[in-house]
């Protein structure tokens, strides 16, 4: 199916030079540590903690609705300590997920409502379903589909998955106009 | 937004009968034809661990049973297991003042199972140390084993033999005398025969099994004590271990994870690779990529009316041409049969691409492959009849609709088109680049239940470019038609005319 036009009222995103859009309810904590590499989607009321650690995402990422992005940490004897979040180019977050992997690779595609467990490694190139809980620590293999609660394989993806990836946030990125006012 | 996940409503037949969407299709260059999974041999490319994301060689991997050597799975959940550091007791007892050693156990960060639990001790090595548990009856497997594969040793001597003696058209040069070498051992009085060394040992055959009839009596505690469900296993758990069966939970181990593999695709027909991946596990490129989505145009329905049983309805599909050249999309009407394959050259230089599956001529091939010529081409498919039913017709236009190649600097360039395409403006809608926008009147046919899925079929017919090396005398790439019958599911069957 072809992507239909989304539309946002331009009141409430800003657009910067290149490319991000970002709307203003979003809650970003720590704004200096986050990166937004070029032309990525930032919707309502998704949270970026930037002030526990860098958070750094590609080119053409789409953070949907209420999504959570937060670094993962990890306990030592004498505390905690958080670590960064790199994110590739190309990647899907869906609606009300909360993703606390260490590393998400490219042309990742997660669902709603997922758990992405701390200090996960999500591989390029992997799908996750909605609804599914990654147990911490796991590592999704390219080219794998993971769902369920716990997270396990479920099943494999074609081989251009990179290329319909690139296509699908290409052309999310293109249908995401501001509402004209006529 | 569907286009990813979602349902998959535009579906093409393959050579072989199957419909499958466009990211599940492959394209042989050298046969100039859709393959679907079914129609590709799938070959190991190589072995690698999910979690550590090493190659393994086959060989080892082969030993290993097709399992990690360092990596665990959970024997409760199933989920991977990873090393904490625990306790860390003084490494020298006697000194107080002594660095603290650590010490290592496994554990389950998701049902919060330990090596603990079931009595492992804790290993001072971080990776590598941990008790493989020996199988009871491994001796027995291992003598079984060596019998049967000295059965099958000298099961293939045997035949061997046997047509060798068939096939000894010319006899020794003593035959003739009289003086034969079997005839000469015979007077001597050494056996006749010469053993083969190998065949010499003769395999110490394993003691056969003994049936006992006397079985331990069913203990009186199973009908009467109450079960304790946290601490019976399930049958998941049992059967990850299948040469032990734990029934209780204090003797679930952990086992090794499973390998995953990277598969090269082979087309079955012409034995050319349609998708080889990289050896590097963690990389997602491919050394050879034949797939439908870059060769054959993608079509993606953008919107339909609401059906109703014998009236027109209105549907648009985007086409999008992913090649680098030029490409004139022709609809046709569709074709249920089996052998559609009709692929027509325009320009006769090049040999005839084999209709039938026969191995290709040599003089098409390049020189590294010429050692394949000799190979057998692997089981050839029958096209099969596609078994979807189409329960509407399309109105077919008789205008065709030209698409320019791809550019991918265009994104950038906002200069705008500068094709000048003339189009049949009730046909085409919309265009850009190497996309347009296409309208097709689609009429159900009458007699439908009302809420029946609509699906209807036509043939889009494009204009593929051949690329692979042509010879030096010819410089032009060679063109020809290729069919595809394409199969949409429109939605569901709304009300009656």
């Amino acid at each position: 199916m072809e992507l239909r036009e989304i539309n946002y009222n331009k009141n409430e995103y800003v657009e910067t030079a290149s490319g991000n859009k970002v709307c203003r309810q979003t809650v970003l904590c720590g704004s200096q540590n986050i990166i937004l590499q070029g032309k990525v989607i930032v919707q309502a009321e998704a949270i970026i903690r930037g002030d526990l650690a860098n958070v750094r995402t590609g080119r053409y990422c789409i953070i949907s609705k209420e999504a959570v992005i937060r670094p993962p940490y990890k306990k030592f004897s004498k505390g905690v300590a958080f670590f960064p979040l790199t994110m590739g180019d190309h990647v899907f977050v869906g609606e009300r997920s909360v993703v606390s992997a260490a590393v998400v690779g490219s042309y990742v595609y997660i669902g709603k409502n997922c758990v992405i467990g701390r200090r996960c490694i999500l591989k390029d190139c992997c799908l996750i379903e909605d609804n599914t809980v990654l147990a911490p620590e796991t590592v999704v293999p390219p080219f794998t589909r993971y769902g369920g609660s716990p997270g396990t394989n479920i099943g494999d993806l074609p081989e251009c998955q990179a290329d319909l990836m690139v296509d699908f946030t290409r052309g999310y990125y293109q249908h995401f106009q501001p509402t004209k006012i006529i | 937004m569907a286009h990813v996940v979602g349902p998959e409503v535009v579906k093409y037949a393959c050579t072989c009968g199957l419909l499958k969407s466009i990211s599940s299709l492959y394209f042989c260059r050298y046969c100039c034809q859709l393959r679907c999974g079914f129609c590709v041999c799938h070959e190991v490319d190589s072995h690698f661990c999910g979690k550590c994301c090493e190659n393994l060689p086959s060989s080892e991997a082969r030993l290993k049973k097709n399992r990690c050597g360092n990596c665990y799975i959970c024997p409760s959940c199933q989920q991977e297991l990873s090393t904490r550091i625990g306790s860390k007791g003084p490494s020298n007892p006697e000194d107080p003042k002594s660095t603290p050693k650590k010490m290592y156990y496994l554990s389950c960060l998701y049902c919060r199972w330990s090596s603990r639990d079931v009595g492992i001790p804790d290993q001072s090595a971080a990776t590598g140390g941990w008790p493989d548990r020996e199988n009871v009856n491994a001796n027995r497997l291992q003598e079984i084993i060596e019998m049967y594969k000295a059965m099958v040793l000298a099961e293939k001597q045997q035949k061997e033999k046997d047509k060798k003696k068939q096939r000894g058209k010319y006899l020794s040069y003593t035959d003739r005398t009289g003086v034969t070498a079997a005839a000469l051992r015979k007077r001597i009085g050494l056996p006749v025969d010469i053993q083969h060394s190998l065949l010499k040992a003769k395999p110490k055959e394993p003691e056969p099994a003994i049936a006992k009839e006397d079985v331990e009596d069913l203990p009186e505690e199973l009908l009467t004590k109450p079960v304790n469900l946290t601490e019976v296993t399930t049958i998941e758990q049992r059967l990850l271990q299948i040469d032990l069966q734990p029934t209780t939970v204090e003797k679930l181990f952990p086992v090794h994870k499973q390998l995953s593999i990277k598969r090269s695709l082979r087309c079955r027909s012409c034995e050319h690779n349609v998708s080889k991946p990289e050896y590097n596990p963690n990389s997602v490129k491919f050394k050879i990529q034949l797939f439908a989505y870059y060769h054959v145009p993608e079509i993606r329905i953008v919107t339909v009316e609401p059906l109703r049983a014998g009236r027109p309805s209105e549907l648009i599909i985007k086409f999008t041409n992913p090649t680098q050249h030029q490409t004139t999309i022709t609809i046709l009407s569709l074709v249920l049969s089996g052998d559609e394959s009709e692929v027509k050259e325009e320009t006769g230089d090049q040999p005839s691409l084999p209709q039938e599956k026969q191995p290709p001529s040599l003089s098409s091939q390049p020189s590294s492959l010429l050692s394949l010529s000799s190979r057998q081409p692997s089981i050839t498919i029958k096209p099969r009849p596609v078994s979807q039913e189409v329960n509407a017709d399309v109105a077919i236009p008789s205008s065709k609709v030209i698409l320019p190649p791809r550019d991918d600097a265009a994104e950038y360039d906002d200069s705008g088109d500068t094709h000048n395409i003339q189009d049949d403006p009730k046909l085409v809608v919309w265009r850009k680049s190497n996309k347009a926008f296409v309208k097709l009147l689609v009429t159900p046919k009458q007699g439908l239940a009302l809420n029946s899925e609509i699906v209807a079929g036509f043939t889009m017919q494009h204009i593929y470019t051949n690329t692979i090396a042509t010879t030096v005398e010819n410089r032009e790439p060679d063109k020809h038609d290729h069919n595809i019958r394409v199969f949409l599911t429109l939605g569901n069957l709304v009300g009656f005319d």
